[in-house]
């Protein structure tokens, strides 16, 4: 057995980038602006969580989805919730089936779930039945029908949308099930030139789909490379303080989660940090993650992890008020070395 | 390149905590030089010259070490000077990533490398000068403060001793080896009692008094003093007042009773009820000398009967006093009686003129029946005795006899009994021989020059009298010559009076009277009573009934525990100066010093001259 290739990290880094900014290009094709969303599904996609996406319609949550799809050698599937939709719809179920030689046994005819990347539309116009069938296998990447555990080919990424105008006969998600969620991704309305640039591509001819940029090797390879992503202690321990401090009923929280919060985030939510945090820096290509690298996943990986008290609803104080005064609030060193270093 | 890195790292962390300790130990050399500035202020204002260097350089070494133990204590890790790098160094914690990582033994090589390379590179392309903590802090600022500070302490001159505060009142020590009036005292163990409580109560008093006096040679402070004093003068205030006391009390009520049924005994009574036996045994001493020869039964026969009232009554001491007064008066009746006839038989003598009147004038005086008129007129009949020729002093002894004769005659006509004559037996059987002659004027000349002879309870009293004069007086020095209010319950009423200083020739104090050898105010007093006033008559030119000079009432200093009324104080009064104790109260007895000094406060008002009749309804009105 040789000497192990020291350079070999240095290189999947390397490669991580180039795929992300080839990646990045592909959808840019597609898509009009909305970069930061982009990468945000990139940082859920190589952190191997999934992605809630809220928008209001037509600001090209499902394009981006299925531009996603394309670009990646993975089986898309896309389902469209409806209060009428049923787990077996989802899940797929067994049916009976006459063989060819005219006996009769049941075979599973599989549900959309069982895609690699899985578009939930719309996710809160089903029932909460519908929605925890697909919110089962996306915790455990397995479908259990007629007691019989299907597992999820890998890698496994659903991207869920949600409506926040339309609240009449839907069925919100609760949070436990909001938790499961690696990031929630907010879809801003597109700015006038994007908007401009949007009809011009959409109103002539249509375009062909977007080239295949990376295979599921490639996309399993960046899942295993971020988390081999290194990660100091002081860091973690800023993720759990920044965490804990979300809790109304910590120590010394800001003011505004005292105010404004009922429940803060729990462990999913700091093991989530440092997993987007880490995707982060591999989309960087860097070997370690930061500071900024936790700050700047705070908003998506926490804001649906917060819930609200009655008088921050009532204030209408939102949650990604309350992420970025905690980041504010809670100091990522020591105030010994805070002060030596600001002296 | 593990290895680079480590290198990198140690010295620059070296660097870092280095600049920290020195800015620290700085910073609190300054801090200190500052405080020690301030306390070479306090020095300074304390006047302690060379302790302002030492205060301020002690307090900036203590600053220093400070300055230095606060650095070990913040002394940062190697955790935190890798954050502190990747702060400064902007490089997106990589050197804390490897720093971290190097450490663990799981981590993978290959990202343990890639680590490495990054933090190498960014150690390697740091700046020197961005990873040098600033050296300068806000506490640095004070080194110039301080020093200056030192400097300016160091250069002003030092402050004028402020005066100091005089010792609170009577705590200085009052250091006396010799004090007369407290021997004098203490020989109050060796004046015949009345019983065994008074003899055990006068051996306290002389104990007391000498303790005292061994106190004042060691030296004690002047208000301990003055408290001893104060109970040394209420115990003896007490033993004067200690004659029917108690359960006596009732015979002595009763003999009071008796003896106010004889007019010619108004003032013996008061007295009596003063319990002021000297002057009853003067008021005894008038009597003998002024009255009728049937006033005088009468009063002797009030005295047997006040003394069988007093024995009935369970007042054995009030009686025996009676029975001795009643004696006395016999006797002094006899020899007034006697020099009365002398004094006739001279003047029909053939001494000369002005011998007779003299004699005259003499005798007139003695009729008021003051013992120094009787005095004056021994005096003068003993002159006149001493002019006579021999055949002259037998002539008068011959008037002396005619004159026995005489009174014997005068006695079988008007049925009286027949006079006692033996004395004036005596006298004339005296003139007949040279030897008698000269025994008779060396009598007279006796009867001249001292007092009467007087009863046992009246001489205890006036030595007890004397006793509080002389304690007054060492009273009166120890309080820096101050009038100590008298603690004596017949002090200040009319008559003797409280004698004070002004006994002795010279200036008397004010509000202390003088008082003559005769227990009157000597010439000169504004107060014939003897209550108060200047006793030098050479301060007074005007003499008696005028304006006294006028004071200069800046000497004067109010006494808060001065005499409000200067009056007589009611019989049974205590007027010294005893601090009250808890528990006690008007009619229970207390165990602290009231209890002690103030016997006559317990249950006063049924031992005072309230009538019985009303004493339920005063009594109820004092009870607490």
């Amino acid at each position: 057995m040789g000497e192990p290739d020291t350079k070999e990290f240095e290189k999947r880094l390397e490669t991580a980038r180039a795929a992300s900014d080839k990646l990045k290009v592909a959808i840019g094709e597609v898509l009009v602006g909305q970069t930061a969303v982009v990468d945000q599904v990139l940082w859920g996609l190589i952190a191997g969580g999934h992605v809630l996406l809220e928008g209001a319609p037509g600001l090209g949550k499902t394009l981006l989805v299925r531009t996603l799809a394309s670009c990646l050698d993975l089986k898309f599937s896309r389902i469209q919730f409806t209060p009428d939709l049923m787990p077996s719809d989802v899940t797929g179920t067994n049916v009976l089936v006459t063989g060819s030689d005219g006996a009769r046994h049941f075979s599973l005819h599989k549900g959309p779930v069982f895609g690699q990347i899985i578009l939930a539309d719309e996710i809160n116009r089903a029932t909460p039945k519908t929605q925890s069938s697909l919110l089962e296998a996306m915790q455990e990447h397995a479908c259990t029908i007629a007691g019989t555990r299907h597992a999820m080919e890998e890698p496994f990424f659903v991207l869920a949308t949600e409506n926040p105008i339309e609240m009449e006969g839907t069925y919100p998600l609760p949070e436990a099930q909001l938790d499961r969620f690696l990031l929630k991704v907010i879809v801003p309305t597109p700015t006038e030139d994007e908007m401009t640039q949007i009809i011009a591509r959409t109103t002539g001819r249509a375009a062909g789909d977007p080239a295949q940029v990376l295979t599921r090797e490639e996309v399993l390879a960046l899942q295993e490379a971020c988390r081999d992503v290194a990660i100091a202690e002081p860091i973690m321990r800023f993720a759990a303080r920044l965490v804990g401090a979300s809790d109304p009923a910590s120590k010394n929280p800001p003011s505004l989660v005292k105010n404004a919060i009922r429940f803060g985030a729990g462990v999913r939510g700091a093991q989530s940090l440092v997993l987007a945090a880490k995707s982060v820096a591999l989309l960087e290509g860097r070997p370690n993650v930061s500071f900024a690298d936790i700050q700047k996943v705070a908003k998506p990986v926490l804001r649906h992890r917060l819930i609200r008290s009655f008088e921050g609803e009532a204030d209408g104080t939102t949650t990604d008020q309350v992420v970025e005064a905690l980041v504010k609030h809670v100091p990522t060193t020591s105030e010994k070395v805070a002060r030596a270093a600001a002296s | 390149m593990s290895a680079t890195f480590d290198v990198l790292f140690v010295k620059q962390a070296s660097r870092v905590r280095r600049v920290l300790l020195l800015r620290r130990l700085v910073g609190g050399l300054g801090l200190g030089l500052a405080a020690g500035g301030l306390g070479a202020g306090v020095a300074w204002y304390l006047r302690e010259g060379s302790l302002r260097f030492v205060a301020a350089g002690a307090i900036a070494a203590v600053g220093a070490a400070v300055g230095v133990w606060v650095a070990q204590r913040r002394r940062l890790t190697d955790g935190d000077v890798a954050l502190y790098l990747d702060q400064r160094l902007e490089s997106e914690e990589a050197i804390t990533t490897a720093f971290e990582v190097g450490r663990s033994s799981d981590a993978d090589p290959e990202v343990k490398e890639a680590l490495h390379d990054r933090a190498t590179t960014a150690l390697e392309k740091a700046d020197p000068k961005a990873v040098r903590p600033r050296f300068f802090a806000w506490q640095h600022a004070a080194i110039p403060l301080g020093a200056g500070l030192v400097a300016l302490f160091a250069l002003l001159p030092m402050p004028p001793a402020p005066p100091v505060p005089p010792p609170p009142p009577g705590t200085e020590l009052v250091k006396e080896a010799d004090v007369p009036e407290l021997e004098r005292i203490e020989n109050l163990a060796s004046m015949p009692a009345r019983d065994e409580a008074q003899r055990a109560r006068l051996d306290k008093i002389a104990s007391d008094a000498k303790s005292l006096r061994e106190k004042l040679k060691n030296g004690a402070p002047r208000r301990e003093v003055q408290a001893e004093m104060s109970k040394l003068d209420d115990a003896l205030a007490a033993e004067k007042l200690s004659l029917g006391e108690g359960e006596e009390r009732k015979g002595l009520e009763g003999a009071m009773a008796k003896l106010a049924e004889d007019p010619n005994l108004d003032r013996a009574q008061k007295a009596l009820g003063d319990r002021d036996l000297v002057e009853f045994d003067k008021e005894m001493q008038r009597l003998a000398n002024s009255l009728e020869k049937k006033d005088r039964d009468k009063a002797k026969q009030t005295l047997e009967e006040a003394a069988e009232a007093a024995k009935k009554n369970g007042a054995k001491d009030v009686a025996k006093m009676l029975e001795e007064e009643k004696k006395l008066l016999e006797d002094r009746e006899k020899k007034a009686e006697a020099m009365k006839n002398l004094a006739d038989a001279t003047k029909n003598s053939t001494a000369s003129e002005q011998t007779k009147k003299d004699v005259q004038s003499a005798e007139d005086a003695a009729r008021s029946g003051d013992p120094a008129a009787q005095k004056k007129l021994a005096e003068a009949l003993s002159k006149a005795v001493s002019e006579m020729s021999p055949e002259e002093q037998k002539q008068l002894g011959e008037n002396l006899k005619k004159q026995i004769e005489q009174a014997k005659k005068d006695a079988e006509k008007s049925g009286d009994s027949p006079p006692d004559t033996k004395a004036l037996e005596e006298l004339a059987k005296k003139l007949d021989t040279p030897e008698g002659r000269e025994q008779l004027k060396k009598e007279l000349e006796q009867m001249a020059k001292e007092q009467p002879k007087s009863g046992s309870e009246a001489d205890r009293q006036n030595q007890l009298d004397q006793a509080q004069k002389d304690l007054d007086a060492a009273k009166n020095r120890m309080s820096g010559g101050s009038p100590a209010p008298s603690g004596s319950p017949s002090g200040g009423k009319p008559g003797p009076g409280q004698p004070g200083p002004g006994q002795q020739p010279g200036p008397g104090q004010p509000g202390q009277p003088g008082l003559g050898p005769d227990g009157k105010s000597p010439p000169g007093s504004n107060d014939p009573g003897g209550n108060g006033g200047n006793s030098d008559p050479s301060k007074n030119p005007k003499g008696p009934g005028t304006a006294t000079p006028k004071v200069d009432a800046k000497d004067f200093r109010s006494r808060a525990d001065s005499d409000v009324n200067g009056g007589a104080p009611m019989p049974g009064v205590h007027m010294g100066r005893t601090p009250a104790r808890p528990g006690e109260t008007a009619n229970t007895q207390g165990s602290g010093a009231l209890g002690a000094v103030g016997p006559d406060e317990v249950n006063g008002v049924s031992r005072s001259d309230v009538p019985e009749e009303y004493r339920e309804q005063v009594g109820r009105y004092f009870q607490p």
